[in-house]
């Protein structure tokens, strides 16, 4: 029988284990529960972790930490029990000329917050969903959700997507509207947020309709826009 | 404010979470957030657009931590192989739902900062094992046996209800 280290049952465990082993794994799994259960510590580690982690990424940012951004900061106007949110909305009013921000991280109840999509989830997410289509993973506490809304490309030739995003947890509830760009190396990654209330509406006819007003990629110069069709054939072909 | 400023603004939640598992206290979590957000603003040029600020950061946070324990004269450095001699305990799903923050920061202490640092990488932060070994500067191989033990260790404290090593 074949004997598997715990660095190889750990590599399953993360999704980083190589085809042939992963294969190996998953037909020995089916009948070895001393296995299973040498499995599960490292499925196990990782829940906690990030049940405990994801907790601390839901709070509220305290205000001190805005202080390295000074210079940008207008003097906020506070109100008594409203502090962290007023000198946030003074930020975003300062910073919207110059990148359109989520308005649900800065004027968002206690219970939304903004936490960006893992680089891993965004590439998963976007190297192969189809813009409307809903790309779903269901979490411990919860799940992800991202909807790609429109496909562009850029003047380098490189693509870009704009998607929004939801990651509902126990008590939290984090949206992201923004935009992301594929790299040389096919990850996709975070370029821009942008404000909720940019988020387009589709048409009648499923086109496209801009949020009056707001060019969601007009930071990143000249765009081509691809239909449908040639998304498909993106998607199919590893965005080549 | 630029997208720069913007984009490190967004990231303030996950860089709080990243530093509270180097400090292992929320204050000085922030405190740290605080000084790499600050060093970043001063080294901005350093950043090569296109390439992940995440990243970026989290290095810049891991470096600062280090440099802090250095200069203070802590050794923070625990003995690896003090990780092998816990006795294995029996772990149920209740133990695990009945962990609070407190108690995986006590078992977190007991592992040495580049473990710390991996485990939050990649359990929390979704890193790949290779963009864990960039981060650190050290072989994926290495990234894997650091990773593959800390889980173990944390296996075997957070069976234990005192989290005491014997």
């Amino acid at each position: 029988m074949a004997q598997f280290t715990d660095e190889q049952l750990m590599a399953f465990a993360d999704g980083e284990a190589p085809g042939a082993l992963a294969q190996e794994l998953r037909d020995a799994l089916c009948g070895d529960a001393a296995l299973r259960a040498r499995l599960a510590i490292f499925e196990e580690s990782r829940r906690v972790l990030r049940r405990v982690f994801n907790a601390k990424r839901a709070e509220p940012v305290p205000d001190r930490l805005m202080a390295a951004f000074g210079s940008a900061v207008q003097p906020a106007p506070r109100a008594a029990g409203r502090g962290w949110r007023n000198s946030h909305l003074a930020l975003a009013a300062s910073a919207l000329a110059a990148v359109a921000l989520s308005v649900g991280y800065f004027a968002g109840d206690r219970s939304e917050s903004t936490l960006l999509p893992s680089a891993h989830f965004l590439t998963a997410a976007l190297e192969g969903t189809a813009s409307g289509d809903p790309f779903v993973e269901a979490r411990e506490a919860g799940r992800q959700e991202l909807v790609p809304i429109r496909t562009v490309r850029l003047q380098d030739g490189s693509w870009c997507r704009e998607f929004r995003f939801a990651e509902v947890l126990a008590r939290t509830v984090n949206k992201v509207h923004g935009l992301a760009c594929r790299g040389s190396q096919g990850g996709w990654s975070m370029r821009a947020l942008l404000p909720s209330s940019a988020l387009p509406r589709a048409g009648a006819d499923g086109a496209y309709r801009p949020a009056s007003g707001v060019d969601a990629f007009s930071d990143l110069g000249p765009t081509e826009s691809v239909d449908a069709a040639r998304e498909a054939t993106l998607i199919a072909n590893g965005w080549r | 404010m630029d997208a720069f400023e913007a984009e490190l603004i967004g990231l303030l939640p996950r860089l709080r979470a990243f530093a509270l598992g180097l400090a292992l206290d929320s204050a000085k979590a922030d405190d740290l957030v605080q000084a790499g957000c600050e060093r970043a603003l001063t080294h901005r040029s350093q950043w090569q657009t296109g390439t992940r600020l995440d990243s970026w950061m989290f290095r810049i946070l891991r470096n600062l931590w280090i440099d802090q324990v250095r200069s203070a004269g802590r050794r923070d450095e625990v003995d690896e192989s003090a990780l092998e001699e816990w006795p294995s305990m029996t772990w149920t799903s209740s133990t695990e739902a009945a962990l609070t923050l407190e108690q995986v920061m006590q078992h977190l202490a007991k592992l040495p900062v580049d473990m710390r640092t991996v485990l939050v990488a990649v359990c929390v932060e979704d890193l790949s094992y290779k963009e864990a070994a960039e981060l650190l500067d050290v072989p994926i191989g290495t990234v894997m046996s650091r990773l593959a033990r800390a889980r173990m260790a944390l296996h075997k404290m957070m069976g234990d209800p005192h989290g005491a090593i014997h």
